[in-house]
C-alpha cells in the first residue's frame, strides 16, 4: 500500500511565543520548530497502517523552505521510507488553499492509495489543506479521524470520526481517499541510530517547474486569504460585573467578591427525601434526561 | 465597494432541531448585512424543515432557502456539499457563514475547496473595515490572535465559533421569502456511515461530558462516594468532584472541576454536597442546568442553581438513584412485554 503523509513544520506552540507588536507578526528567531503535532500523528498512523498491511511504502511530503528538511528527516527517523520537499521561492506567501493545490500536484505525480494529514496545523489553525488536496485529487475526504482500520485486502478503510461530546461516527470508504487525523496513536520516538541514518537519507525536491505550476498562480499570487496581523490574544470580553449602585456598599462589596454571581430564581425543594427524589426525577424527565415512555413505533 | 452578493448563513439542524449556533450566525449576519447593505439569506439543509425558518426570519433573514430532500435529513458530507455548491454557483453569494461545529468544520472546507475560494475557520469576531471584512481568530495554540482577510475570492467561506456571538431578540412581525429547492442526487455517497458510537460517560473527558454528577466535601468520606457513582451510573452520566473530594483521595484528580481542575459545560450539572466556593463555580458556571443538593441553605452554590435541594445528600441521592432505576426497569419490562 502506498501511503502519503503531508506534514508542516511549525513553531512549537507549547513554548513561549514572541509576538512583535510593531510588525504584528510572530518573531520566528530563536524558537524551536517541530512537525505539526497533528501531522506527526498522521505519520504515526501511516506507519501503523503500513505495518498492519505487512507491506507498502510511506512517503512524507512537505511544502516549505530548506528548514522544512528537518521535519522530513524527523519523519524518516520515525520510519517513513521516502521524503519529498516541495520547495520553490515562487511558493512563498501561500495560504491554505494554494498549499493544498501544490501538495495535490506533488502527490499526483506518484502512485498513492491513502493520503493522510493532520486535521489542522497548530499555527494557523485552519484545517483547510486536507479538503483542498482531496478535492484537487478528486478523492473522498474524511475529516476529524480518531482511529483508522485498513481492510485486509488494503482496498478500503474504516475511520472513526470524532464528533461533539466524545461521540464517534464510523465511516467506510474505498481507497484512494484522504483522511485528516485528529487523534490517534502516540507518535513513536525515533531511536538515535535511526536519527543518524535519517540525517544521511536523501530528500527528493520538487520545484514549481516540475509540478507544472506557473509562479503567477502559486504563492502569494495564488493565495485567497492573507493574514494581516498576529497579535496577542485579545483579553476575553468577560462580562464585567458592575453591582447596581442602589445597593449598600457592603452588599456591593459582597457581590464583587463573589464574582458578581447573580442569584438564579430556582425552585427550592425541601422535606422528605423520597418526595424530593420523585420531584427531581419528574424534573429530569421533563428536561429529557431520562428516556420517555415507550412510544408506538 | 462594488455591489456585493448576499451574505448566506448556513443554518444547522440536527434531528430536525435548529442549533443555537444558527441563531448566533443569523444575528451576526444581520449586523454585517446592514453595514454592507446587502441581502441576508439563510439556508437550511434537511428533510421537512419548513418549520425551522421562522426563528431565522425573525432575526433578520431576507430570504430562506430550504434544501429539502429525504437524503439530506442527516449530515451527509457529499450530498450536502453537492447541494450547496450548486446553490452557490447559481446565486453567487459574497460570504457564506457556517458554525464551527463538527458539521461546519467538515462542510465549510469542502465548499471552499470545490469553489476554489478562501476559507477562514474558527472565527471569533468579524469586523467591517475599509478594505472589506476582517476575520479575527485564535491561532498558535490560542496564544495569539490572527486577523485574516479574503480580499478577492468570492464567496468568502467562514466558520464562526459557537457560543461567542450574541443571539438577537426575535421580531415576530418580520416576514421573508421562502424558497424550497429539492436537490436531486444520483448514486450512493462514497463515504458510507456504518455506525454511530455514543461516548461512554465513564471514560469521556469531563470537558465533553453531557451530564455530570459532582460530589464535594458533603459526601463525607470515601465510604460514601459510591452514592455519587451509583447516581452517575443510573443517569448514564460522568462523575466529577470538587477539590475537597479530590484532595481527600475519594476520587482521581482528573475528575476535578474548578480553577485547578477542568472547566466544564454539560447540559446538566448536579452538585452534591458542594458548597460552591468561587474556585469551584468558575469551572462549572456555564453548565446549562444546575441542580444543587446541600444541607446548608446558605451555601453559595444555591445562587447558581436552577433547582435547589436542601437536605442530606446521603438520603436524597440514593432515593433519586432508586427512583431512576425503578423507571429504567419498568421500561425494560415494557420493552420485553
Amino acid at each position: 500500500m502506498k501511503i502519503f503523509a503531508c506534514i508542516k513544520q511549525v513553531i512549537d506552540t507549547d513554548g513561549p511565543l514572541q509576538i512583535d507588536r510593531n510588525t504584528k507578526s510572530i518573531d520566528t528567531r530563536n524558537v524551536p520548530w517541530v512537525v505539526n503535532p497533528y501531522d506527526e500523528i498522521a505519520v504515526e498512523e501511516a506507519l501503523q497502517a503500513k505495518e498492519a498491511c505487512g507491506k507498502g511504502q510511506v512517503t512524507v511530503v512537505s511544502l516549505g523552505d530548506d528548514s522544512a528538511e528537518k521535519g522530513l528527516r524527523h519523519c524518516l527517523a520515525m520510519g517513513a521510507d521516502r521524503a519529498i520537499l516541495v520547495c520553490d521561492t515562487a511558493f512563498n506567501g501561500s495560504d491554505g488553499y494554494i498549499t493544498g493545490v501544490i501538495l495535490a500536484k506533488a502527490i499526483s505525480l506518484n502512485d498513492y492509495d491513502l493520503v493522510l494529514c493532520g486535521v489542522r496545523a497548530v499555527d494557523t489553525n485552519a484545517g483547510q489543506v486536507g479538503a483542498v488536496v482531496a478535492t484537487e485529487l478528486g478523492i473522498p475526504y474524511v475529516s476529524s479521524v480518531a482511529k483508522i482500520e485498513v481492510s485486509l485486502d488494503g482496498k478500503a478503510v474504516r475511520a472513526y470520526r470524532r464528533l461533539e461530546r466524545g461521540d464517534r461516527e464510523v465511516v467506510e470508504v474505498e481507497l484512494p481517499a484522504l483522511l485528516a487525523i485528529e487523534l490517534g496513536h502516540k507518535p513513536r520516538y525515533p531511536s538515535f541510530p535511526r536519527r543518524v541514518s535519517a540525517q544521511k537519507a536523501s530528500i527528493e525536491r520538487y520545484g514549481a517547474a516540475k509540478l507544472g505550476l506557473l509562479p503567477a498562480e502559486v504563492g502569494a499570487a495564488g493565495a485567497k486569504t492573507t493574514i494581516t496581523a498576529v497579535t496577542p490574544p485579545k483579553p476575553k470580553a468577560g462580562k464585567l460585573f458592575a453591582p447596581p449602585s442602589n445597593l449598600s456598599p457592603a452588599e456591593r462589596m459582597r457581590l464583587l467578591m463573589t464574582g458578581g454571581i447573580q442569584e438564579k430564581k430556582g425552585d427550592t425543594l425541601e422535606g422528605n427525601p423520597k418526595d424530593i427524589a420523585a420531584k427531581l426525577v419528574d424534573f429530569l424527565k421533563s428536561q429529557g434526561f431520562l428516556p420517555e415512555e415507550e412510544t408506538k413505533q | 465597494m462594488p455591489s456585493e452578493g448576499a451574505i448566506w448563513v448556513i443554518a444547522e439542524q440536527r434531528g430536525g432541531k435548529l442549533q443555537d449556533v444558527s441563531l448566533e450566525l443569523i444575528s451576526e449576519g444581520c449586523r454585517l448585512a446592514d453595514k454592507l447593505k446587502v441581502q441576508l439569506d439563510a439556508i437550511i439543509i434537511g428533510s421537512n424543515i419548513k418549520e425551522l425558518a421562522p426563528p431565522l426570519v425573525q432575526r433578520g433573514a431576507d430570504k430562506v432557502w430550504l434544501l429539502d430532500n429525504p437524503s439530506l435529513a442527516n449530515y451527509c458530507p457529499e450530498f450536502y456539499t453537492d447541494a450547496l455548491v450548486e446553490l452557490i454557483k447559481a446565486n453567487q453569494p459574497s460570504l457564506v457563514l457556517f458554525g464551527h461545529s463538527s458539521i461546519g468544520r467538515d462542510l465549510a472546507p469542502r465548499i471552499a475547496a470545490r469553489q476554489r475560494t478562501g476559507l477562514v475557520t474558527g472565527c471569533t469576531s468579524i469586523t467591517v473595515e475599509k478594505g472589506g471584512l476582517v476575520y479575527s481568530k485564535p491561532s498558535y495554540g490560542e496564544k495569539a490572535s490572527s486577523n485574516v482577510i479574503c480580499p478577492k475570492a468570492r464567496p468568502q467561506v467562514v466558520t464562526v465559533k459557537p457560543g461567542v456571538l450574541d443571539i438577537a431578540s426575535p421580531n415576530p412581525k418580520r416576514t421573508a421569502e421562502i424558497v424550497q429547492v429539492t436537490p436531486q442526487f444520483s448514486g450512493e455517497p462514497k463515504i458510507k456511515v456504518v455506525d454511530f458510537i455514543k461516548a461512554d460517560p465513564k471514560t469521556v473527558s469531563l470537558t465533553e461530558a453531557e451530564v455530570i454528577i459532582a460530589g464535594g466535601g458533603g459526601v463525607g468520606g470515601a465510604n460514601n462516594w459510591h452514592v455519587i457513582e451509583e447516581l452517575a451510573d443510573a443517569l448514564e452520566s460522568s462523575v466529577a468532584a470538587s477539590r475537597v473530594a479530590v484532595d481527600a483521595g475519594w476520587v482521581k484528580s482528573e475528575r476535578q472541576v474548578g480553577q485547578t481542575g477542568k472547566t466544564v459545560n454539560p447540559r446538566l450539572y448536579v452538585a452534591c454536597g458542594i458548597s460552591g466556593a468561587i474556585q469551584h463555580t468558575m469551572g462549572m458556571k456555564d453548565s446549562k442546568l444546575i441542580i444543587a443538593i446541600n444541607k446548608d441553605h446558605n451555601a453559595p452554590i444555591f445562587k447558581l442553581a436552577d433547582v435547589k435541594v436542601i437536605g442530606d445528600l446521603l438520603e436524597i441521592v440514593p432515593a433519586i438513584t432508586a427512583k431512576i432505576r425503578e423507571i429504567r426497569k419498568s421500561r425494560e419490562l415494557q420493552r420485553v412485554g
